[in-house]
């Protein structure tokens, strides 16, 4: 259990205190009063828990049904979780058919949501049209929905992505997008691509940008104004930015993408809650979902306990298979790769779904630095499968980048910002939450150029 | 779709460029020196490391004055 005494201004006001429990979600006044009157008290389910000594399994009662297509892709962003993971023996549309009628044995009823996964899926779209048309005839309920990059969207198969009900998120960061790789919006073809689909969709609220916060592209307001200007340009008023937190790091290049030092983490900080207070970031979804999160928990006094992880892949009924049936730790890993704790993330098969294990990853209430953490109640502990030096990383990181939306949720219920957290298990960078008026702040910006040695080789790059 | 149309862009950060010309240049191909001197040349106005934008200079706004 923490409590955290929380130091509050409001400009040029005296110091307030509030004391926060982040296990029960009360949130009081100095004379202990509670800040918000309790709703009317609410039954909460408990979370299970997974850790790699007690792991969690299966159910056959699937919500969430995610397919890993395989892990190619024709882009390379640096800070891909998926970059060094090996590559399984690619499947493809030779094993629909089993895959298809095999699902009666193992999967009971009707999942509530189908997602296709790459790399980039559409590398595999020879696979995904006869499996999402049989998948469609057997769950005619079942929302489906799949992340791409958008560079090989075309009329043609747009039309059909629309009629058998998939939702789209094209990754796309902005500013940032030169630190994916070429930017599709640049590239006549695919930016009309791209259009077409966004006027398919959009009407049904069936499309979004998504975008990645990292180092150096760490300003939504101007993510979204980027967005904005291509969407305009074909008419679309209304869009949301899906995804919107930032990266967590599973490699060199991951680590090299959070934000790197003191300043970097008050540069964003502090850009956050300036932009939150004055609603230029409202596109992006995560923003009042976030802030809804710690308004509604302290409001419903939402026990921890309620927590599974981020992700949602510690659930029992969310599963993640690839086609020959292999069950994964999640989307972002493929049968043949090892988890950081030594573990294959192959945990599994489904025509054995009581043998599953999710033995690779570790619950946030297993970990010190969560059930210490004020910003537990929306960062849910990160990745479940990091450890070591990449977990502590993606930790700090993933703090900084909560933090603004939990100050910014107390000052919305008491009027007074947070600026101090108190608490004897918290390093003194996360206490200090703005730092001083006197500190340097970084907001680096986004490289204009992307780095794409290989159009040199081929001599395509024609130099400057 | 014909081998030759499929092309990948590998974006690189700049430690994993010099990480590149490292190796590069100790291959023991007189070649590669010169290949690895006009790739910098070319390639070096793309690893410029971002601008830093300090206390909002470049913002053209006050985002990043502190909230109090």
């Amino acid at each position: 259990m923490a409590k955290f005494k929380i130091h509050a201004k409001q400009k040029d006001s005296d110091t307030k205190f509030f004391f926060y429990d982040n296990m029960t979600s009360e949130l009081t006044d100095e004379s202990g009063n509670y800040v918000v009157r309790p709703s009317l008290p609410k039954k909460w389910n408990k979370a299970e828990i997974t850790t790699p000594e007690a792991p969690l399994g299966k159910t056959n009662k699937v919500k969430t049904l995610k397919i890993q297509l395989g892990l190619s892709c024709n882009y390379s962003c640096v800070y891909c979780s998926q970059r060094f993971v090996p590559t399984a023996d690619e499947t493809s549309s030779k094993h629909v058919d089993k895959f298809v009628s095999n699902l009666d044995l193992w999967l009971e009823g009707e999942p509530e949501t189908i997602e296709f996964w790459g790399g980039e899926p559409l590398v595999y779209i020879k696979t995904i049209k006869p499996l999402a048309e049989k998948l469609r005839k057997k769950y005619p309920k079942a929302r489906f929905g799949m992340v791409t990059n958008g560079s090989l969207l075309n009329p043609e198969l747009n039309e059909w992505l629309d009629r058998m009900g998939f939702g789209i998120g094209i990754s796309h960061d902005g500013p940032g997008q030169t630190l994916r790789g070429p930017d599709p919006l640049e590239d006549p073809v695919q930016r009309e691509g791209i259009a077409d689909l966004f006027k398919r969709l959009s009407p049904k609220g069936r499309i979004s940008f998504n975008a990645m916060i990292n180092r150096e592209n760490m300003d939504r307001a101007a993510i979204q104004s980027h967005l904005r200007k291509f969407l305009d340009s074909i008419g679309i008023r209304n869009f949301t930015i899906g995804e919107g937190g930032a990266i967590d790091p599973y490699d060199e290049g991951g680590l090299a993408n959070i934000f790197q030092s003191r300043d970097e983490h008050l540069g964003y900080r502090r850009l956050t809650i300036n932009q939150i207070r004055k609603n230029k970031n409202t596109h992006f979804s995560i923003v009042s979902s976030r802030m809804r999160e710690y308004l509604t928990s302290i409001t419903e006094r939402r026990p921890a306990s309620a927590l599974s992880q981020k992700c949602g892949m510690d659930e029992i009924d969310t599963i993640a298979v690839d086609l020959r049936g292999n069950v994964i730790t999640c989307q972002n890993v493929s049968a043949i790769s090892t988890a950081p704790n030594g573990k294959q993330h192959m945990i599994g098969h489904v025509s054995q779904l009581d043998k599953v294990k999710l033995n690779t990853s570790t619950h946030w209430s297993a970990r010190k630095e969560c059930v210490d953490c004020p910003v537990l109640q929306t960062c849910k502990g990160a990745c479940m499968f990091l450890k070591g030096d990449l977990w502590e990383a993606a930790c700090y990181n993933a703090y900084s980048d909560h933090i603004p939306f939990f100050a910014a949720a107390i000052e919305k219920l008491t009027g007074f910002l947070p600026y101090y957290i108190e608490n004897e298990n918290l390093p003194e960078e996360r206490r200090d939450i703005w730092g001083s008026k006197e500190d340097k702040v970084t907001v680096p910006t986004p490289r204009t150029i992307a780095t794409q040695l290989n159009n040199f080789l081929t001599g395509e790059h024609h130099g400057h | 779709m014909d081998i030759n149309d499929f092309r990948i862009t590998l974006t690189f950060t700049i430690d994993e460029m010099n990480m590149i010309f490292d190796f590069l240049e100790r291959l023991p191909y007189r070649e590669v020196n010169g290949l690895v001197e006009e790739l910098k040349r070319q390639i070096d106005p793309q690893l410029l490391p971002p601008e830093n934008m300090t206390n909002s200079n470049d913002l053209n706004n006050t985002e990043t004055d502190h909230p109090l």
